[in-house]
């Protein structure tokens, strides 16, 4: 055994392991690992002089080179953040060398959580070290991991990570992630660890589907909260870690185009967008003065059927470093420009539903209408940013972060409407009585501004400040949201079991104007000092934090009536532009800006400190403890009518939040984690402000905050058990408790409110119980992976709900029963499973990723077990790229495979599934589908090219 | 000259009445006060309470709202012009005590009754005027007597409490369970919507005149979930939808159970275009309540009187309920009868024992009925199906002493104007009334705080006796 020479300046130790049986050609063969942290490093480029050869390491580190004929060579192995290696071998014919490689870091260190500000941390292996030397309980995925996954928005990448669940929008695409089995509610998002606004109009937490997936260096997924983080998220904190400036010049593009199935079977309807007025008439004219009707153009309303043209999706990335390296500027863009829609069916549960027959059966729920929608979106995300970092020395360095998203969505909404009559004839018809046909145009504009400077300064010797300015603005608008009906009486034909349709009359047409405004400003400034105590390492954390943020809502509608023809009290409809129409009541021309508490201004500041200290008590035993407190001023003043209670609010609390992380390392690969910490949840001004609206997720009922409502507190515990064998094999399993102390969920308001139309408003439910399992594994065979993660989670909540029932002598009984339910949006069961392929050989990734979500509470019902309960779903996607030559990479992804739907039913015996009232899309006598959504499978080819 | 041989018309006309009327003695309440007077100098807004003097004219600019435990008493004979839509937001106690000499009046003075034909599209009388009178949930009591509310319903601006939406728009919405509301010989001209949303309490409806109720849409007294009482001795003419109505929707009390007896019904349902006009036209039943339904006199109203059926899962509006309750509930059972049609078209009488045009119906065809539709239809009916009933057309004229029928108007005359409803000596429709169900007072019995005096069946069918009890318009 020989030891091969090594060039001077890589540190690199090479060990000859084996020598292969002789044949007739030879081969080197070998592993490269990181000299750190003995792993395998996946995509280092070995290349072969003088053959020419060039190959990169697999999925298991290794590499090999065959067919070689016996002599001298020179290999070079070079990897992103790694000092190179060059390095001569011989190999003899016939024989089989294998080597490792343990390559050295070039300059990226991890200390606790600070990550520096350059290095590729774009890698998979970056993105399981940042997990492994975290202080508390993280996921991260990658960027190459967001490359070659199926997933072109965070949002969609998210619901990859062990869990994690989304919540989609009408147009497929996920939106909001529920971490644990928390309620989107509970969950932060923040970029480069600094909260953003959100343009949300009922919600703090921003909709991730405004980011796309190609600006990102990194998602982080928090579970655990150490004292220097806010202490607002019970769930997790999706930090958003923006591409850096990378350490050499870059350049990386992505084009793409796509298609959805969905189209391919129907046409897409759309409407001019430069015919939305901007602005409500009260806000032209004045609030006090009567709109005429022609302040309500049609042209919006007119919609054209026709096949969409393809999905768009560009990016660009530029980056270098200047300056011996000091000045770092990197420039992402990027444009996406979708298509997307469903087909969507749902009956509309009647509020009020008949008693059931005694005090021991079920009611039933009951049903007035049938809709068929279909759901048409153009989207156009785009986004910018930019950071520019400088470092001075060593120890102080700047960075300054901007970045503009926007979300532009046009929506065409087309129902039809059977209204039920619930009468069968003598011929067992079973049918509508009347048809409405309901055409809604809708724009959702969304943007967020955040520019965020950042800065690192050594002040003395082991004292070591950070500190970050951030200012955000984040805008939504919805100009006219505008619906036009005419409805059709429905005349059975006797005898046939048909009906007849009779002629469309135009009916009522709504309004309604939405925009609001929220700026936020925050500062966060940190202190580290390293110290020793009884001679072990002692860090020490400790700082604070102010934010002020601030918000301004305005909301109008107006709903317009048909003028009655001549001699009739119809308006037989001819067509949009002919429809004519007026106020009933003439006040109705004001729409309903005047002491809307929809229009409001709002404050919020938020002031925090916190010390913590990160202990080693031995090489493998670290703690991190400390407490945080966090003082919290809300206050709104809204246009409400003076003469009622909530028209303004003003809500002081402090917290006092402590934590404990802890970390055992059994061995460098195998090590146990504990902690406690304490967070809370703060309602968002929309949960406070009693403002009845629609335009909240809930479509059918009216949603209005609740001023009266308590904060949530959480104390959550976890452990977690992780091995890392090698490679990017990991195994974890870990569990979590959390006690809730008001639980802040959307429930009917009873007691006082005996109106016929039940309002949802945030409620406190006492104290709610959550715990669960969690398991992450992933393994790696060669070119073969497979991955995975699956999640056991049980919450319990007890709560009353309204029970009606007759008693023997025939009086209706109304009780509120106990109602025991797991947490709103909690899935008992989430799984993640992955196969992935990466051949070196052919430059091929390919991944096959199936997503299981387990049943959950959508919404919750007024009536004991009448929830509506989201089916399980199994979300199946691939995507596969090859690459070819050193710069260009073509890729295909496929969305939604199995055409999953979306279904909500309530689990009660279904009278509607009898064989004479059968209503469509029913599929069992044991439960009613209340909601059954299709949104096809989605498509999309594209190249990127990386220099 | 004109409006003088009116005015001498007038005068002769009521001493003719005063001299026709029974003897007996009566003697005037006394004259009480709440408070302090409310000032008439200046146009009124905001918190209100106290008491408007007798006689004086008052104006309101905006909306006024009547506090928790705070009392707005108004004498005999005080106008009330409200202006820019405003409403009454009471959640204390609102009493209007006007006579039958003096009635109060809330009026918008920008309208002005028009008599004869009327249409949605072109009597200003359905488009809102003023707000209506708003009580909420913690409002005890609100009692109306001898009071007119005259083009009210102009649409909420803006949700006062609970339950009711931005543009809700009736004359009257009463939402507490364990309030009392009590409306006597008061009337109710022009509303968009509804002219009465009941959300609960207990309610005494009696000898009131409701007159153009709906613009398109829209029932006269409409009682849902939580609602019990009496709407009795009442006239409803040109109602867009029903007259009355009862639905136990939204409730999570109690159920609603309302005695209908002895009103009078004139050409209402035919303005109804949300269900292509299939919502009912005099008393419908619907939605898990219970009600009883004797002594009423219809005439030209677009349906009989609807027991709602269904299927109770595929339908908006499902069973009444039928089935039998305990002795101590305010109504045991559903049950009607001796209730008289009068149609002047074949689709009104095709519909005297409503069909399924829209939704399920189970009422029993009644022997006591005028005409007798048990005997007209046969003993093999099914509910529901559709039959010829062309040969009642005309028959069975109840001979009103001033409204000569046949009218071919019953779609457009929705209004009393000059019409005299009361039962011409001779009429078929006296001493049919039957007397024999009792119905208990719910509500307290006061001059000035509660019901004047309880409420029995009365011998003749309709609102107006003739021994002169009953309506008193």
């Amino acid at each position: 055994m020989r030891i091969p020479s090594l060039s001077a300046f890589a540190a690199a130790l090479v060990f000859v392991l084996v020598t292969g049986p002789a044949a007739h050609a030879a081969v080197i063969k070998g592993y490269v690992y990181d000299k750190s942290n003995n792993e395998q490093l996946i995509g280092a480029v070995v290349a072969l002089q003088p053959s020419g050869a060039k190959t990169s390491t697999a999925l298991d580190g290794g590499f090999t080179f065959k067919g070689l004929a016996g002599g001298s060579y020179r290999l070079t192995i070079s990897f992103v953040g790694y000092a190179t290696v060059d390095t001569s071998i011989n190999v003899e014919d016939g024989a089989t060398k294998l080597f490792n490689f343990y390559l050295l870091p070039a300059s990226s260190t991890l200390s606790g959580v600070t990550v520096t500000s350059y290095g590729n941390g774009e890698s998979d292996a970056f993105a399981k070290r940042r997990e492994q030397a975290a202080n508390n309980i993280v996921n991260v995925i990658s960027a190459n991991s967001i490359a070659i996954s199926p997933d072109i928005t965070v949002a969609n990448v998210t619901q990859r990570i062990s869990g994690i669940s989304v919540e989609r929008s009408s147009s497929g695409d996920g939106q909001y992630a529920i971490i644990r089995g928390m309620d989107k509610r509970y969950n932060t998002t923040l970029i480069n660890g600094v909260k953003i606004p959100s343009p949300d109009i009922r919600n703090r937490y921003v909709p991730l589907d405004i980011f796309p997936a190609d600006l990102v260096e990194r998602i982080e997924v928090i579970k655990s909260l150490t004292p220097d983080m806010e202490g607002d998220a019970a769930g997790g904190v999706i930090n958003l870690v923006m591409k850096n400036a990378p350490e050499k010049f870059k350049a990386e593009g992505n084009i793409g185009t796509g298609y959805s199935q969905l189209f391919f079977n129907r046409d897409f309807y759309s409407y001019s967008k430069a015919t939305v007025n901007a602005k409500s008439p009260a806000e032209v004219l004045g609030a006090n003065a009567y709109a005429p009707v022609t302040a309500f153009p049609y042209n919006n309303l007119v919609t054209t059927a026709a096949k969409p043209p393809v999905n768009k999706n560009f990016s660009l990335t530029l980056g270098d470093r200047f300056l011996n390296n000091k000045l770092g500027i990197i420039f992402s863009g990027s444009y996406q420009n979708m298509y997307r829609g469903s087909n969507s069916n749902v009956l509309l549960q009647s509020l009020t539903v008949p008693a059931a027959p005694d005090d021991h059966t079920a009611q039933q729920p009951a049903v007035s209408d049938v809709y068929a929608r279909q759901y048409n979106s153009r989207i156009d995300r785009s986004g910018v940013e930019t950071k520019i970092d400088y470092n001075f020395n060593a120890g102080n360095s700047i960075s300054l972060f901007a970045t503009y998203l926007q979300l532009n969505e046009r929506r065409v909404r087309i129902t039809s409407d059977s209204l039920l009559g619930g009468y069968h004839t003598a011929d067992d018809y079973i049918g509508p009585y009347a048809i409405y046909y309901k055409t809604e145009t809708r724009s959702d504009l969304q943007s967020i501004v955040n520019a965020t400077l950042q800065g690192k300064n050594t002040i003395i010797k082991n004292l070591v400040t950070d500190w970050s300015l951030a200012a955000s603005e984040a805008k939504r608008q919805l100009p006219d949201i505008a619906e036009f009906s005419t409805g059709s009486p429905v005349n059975p034909n006797t005898s046939t079991g048909t009906y007849t349709v009779g002629a469309p009359q135009t009916e009522n047409e709504s309004r309604e104007w939405i925009h609001n405004t929220d700026k936020d400003l925050a500062g966060y400034l940190n202190f580290n000092y390293a110290g020793n105590i009884a001679k072990h390492t002692a860090l020490f954390r400790f700082g604070g934090m102010y934010r002020h943020k601030e918000r301004d809502n305005y909301d109008n509608s107006y709903d317009l009536t048909p003028v009655s023809d001549p001699n009739s009290v119809y308006q037989q409809f001819v067509s949009i532009p002919d429809s004519k129409f007026t106020f009933v009541p003439a006040n109705g021309a004001l729409g309903n800006s005047a002491q809307n508490p929809g229009i409001y201004h709002a404050y919020e500041n938020v002031a925090a400190g916190y010390g913590q200290l990160k202990y080693y008590f031995t090489s493998r035993f670290e703690v991190l403890g400390g407490l945080r407190v966090e003082n919290t001023h809300q206050n709104y003043v809204s246009s409400l009518n003076p003469a009622l209670p909530g028209k303004t609010a003003d809500i002081r609390y402090t917290d006092f939040l402590p934590s404990v992380q802890g970390k055992y390392s059994f061995t460098q690969r195998r090590d146990i984690r504990f902690s406690y910490f304490r967070s809370i949840f703060r309602p968002s001004f929309a949960d406070l402000i009693p403002f009845p609206t629609k335009s909240g997720a809930n479509d059918e009922y009216l949603t209005e905050g609740n001023p009266y409502i308590k904060h949530t507190v959480i104390d959550n515990f976890d452990v977690r058990y992780e091995i890392f064998p090698k490679g990017l094999d990991q195994f974890m399993i870990g569990a979590f408790y959390k006690i809730i102390d008001n639980p802040i969920e959307y429930g009917f308001s009873y007691g006082n409110n005996y109106g016929a139309k039940p309002i949802l408003s945030p409620q406190n439910f006492g104290t709610a119980n959550n715990f669960g399992i969690e398991v992450v594994f992933r393994k790696y065979f060669g070119d073969f992976g497979v991955s995975g993660n699956y999640t056991f989670t049980k919450s319990v909540i007890n709560a009353t709900k309204l029970y009606v029932y007759l008693s023997p002598n025939g009086n209706t009984n109304y009780s509120y029963v106990p109602d025991r339910r797991p947490l709103q949006g909690q899935s008992e069961n989430i799984g993640n499973f992955s196969l992935l392929y990466k051949s070196t050989k052919y430059k091929v990734d390919a991944q096959l990723a199936l997503v299981y979500t387990g049943e959950r509470i959508d919404i919750l019902a007024q009536y004991k077990g009448f929830d509506n309960w989201e089916q399980p779903t199994t979300n199946l996607d691939f995507s596969a790229q090859k690459e070819f030559g050193k710069h260009y990479i073509l890729y295909i992804k496929a969305n939604n495979l199995l055409n999953t739907p979306f279904r909500l039913i309530i689990k009660q015996h279904n009278n509607a599934y009898n064989t004479t009232t059968k209503l469509p899309f029913q599929e069992s006598a044991d439960y009613m589908t209340v909601q059954y959504d299709k949104f096809y499978a989605s498509y999309l080819i594209g190249f990127r090219f990386k220099f | 000259m004109k409006q003088v041989k009116i005015a001498g018309i007038g005068i002769v006309l009521a001493l003719a009445l005063a001299s026709c009327s029974k003897n007996g003695t009566t003697v005037s309440n006394a004259q009480i006060q709440v408070g302090q007077p409310v000032s008439n100098t200046a146009p009124l807004s905001g918190a209100i309470k106290g008491t408007m003097k007798e006689g004086l004219t008052y104006t309101i600019n905006g909306d006024v709202t009547v506090n928790a435990g705070d009392t707005l008493l108004i004498q005999k004979g005080v106008t009330i012009n409200v202006n820019n839509g405003a409403s009454f937001f009471v959640n204390g106690t609102m009493v209007s005590l006007g006579t039958k000499d003096a009635a109060v009046t809330i009026t918008d003075p920008r309208r002005t009754k028009t008599p004869g034909t009327s249409t949605a599209s072109s009597d200003s009388a359905y488009a809102g005027g003023w707000g209506g009178i708003w009580c909420s949930t913690t409002c005890p009591l609100l009692v109306l007597k001898w009071t007119h509310l005259d083009f009210a319903g102009a649409g909420l601006q803006t949700t006062p409490f609970p339950g009711p939406s931005v543009g809700d728009q009736y004359a009257v919405y009463f939402g507490n369970y364990s309030g009392s509301f009590i409306m006597e010989d008061s009337w109710i001209y022009g509303t968009p919507d509804d002219a009465i949303r009941y959300y609960g309490g207990n309610i005494f409806m009696v000898r009131n005149t409701l007159e153009k109720c709906g613009g398109t849409g829209g029932d006269g007294m409409n009682a849902k979930g939580g609602t019990q009482g009496i709407m009795a001795y009442n006239l409803i003419i040109g109602s867009a939808t029903n007259g009355t109505k009862s639905a136990n929707d939204g409730s999570t009390g109690r159920q609603c159970m309302i005695a209908m007896f002895n009103n009078t019904y004139v050409n209402d349902g035919f303005r109804n275009t949300g269900t292509f006009g299939a919502r009912g036209g005099s008393m419908e039943v619907e939605n898990h309540s219970r009600a009883l339904a004797y002594n009423n006199l219809v005439v030209d109203c677009n349906f009989g009187l609807r027991i709602a059926g269904g299927n109770t899962v595929t339908a908006k509006v499902y069973l009444a309920d039928t089935t039998a309750g305990s002795n101590s509930d305010f109504i045991k059972q559903t049950a009607y009868g001796y209730n008289y049609y009068y149609a002047d078209a074949t689709s009104i009488a095709n519909q005297i024992v409503p069909t399924n045009v829209a939704q399920a119906v189970v009422t029993h065809p009644q022997a006591t009925d005028i005409p007798n539709m048990a005997a007209f239809l046969g003993d093999s009916y099914t509910f529901g199906m559709q039959y010829d009933g062309s040969s009642l057309v005309g028959k069975n004229n109840p001979m009103f002493v001033n409204y000569t029928l046949p009218n071919m108007d019953y779609k457009t005359q929705c209004s009393v104007d000059g019409y005299n409803f009361h039962l011409a000596s001779g009429s078929p429709a006296i001493g049919k009334g039957y007397q024999g169900f009792s119905i208990s007072t719910n509500v307290p019995i006061d001059a000035n705080f509660g019901a004047t005096a309880p409420v029995t069946p009365g011998k003749d069918i309709g609102c107006y006796q003739a021994d002169g009890s009953g309506n008193q318009h």
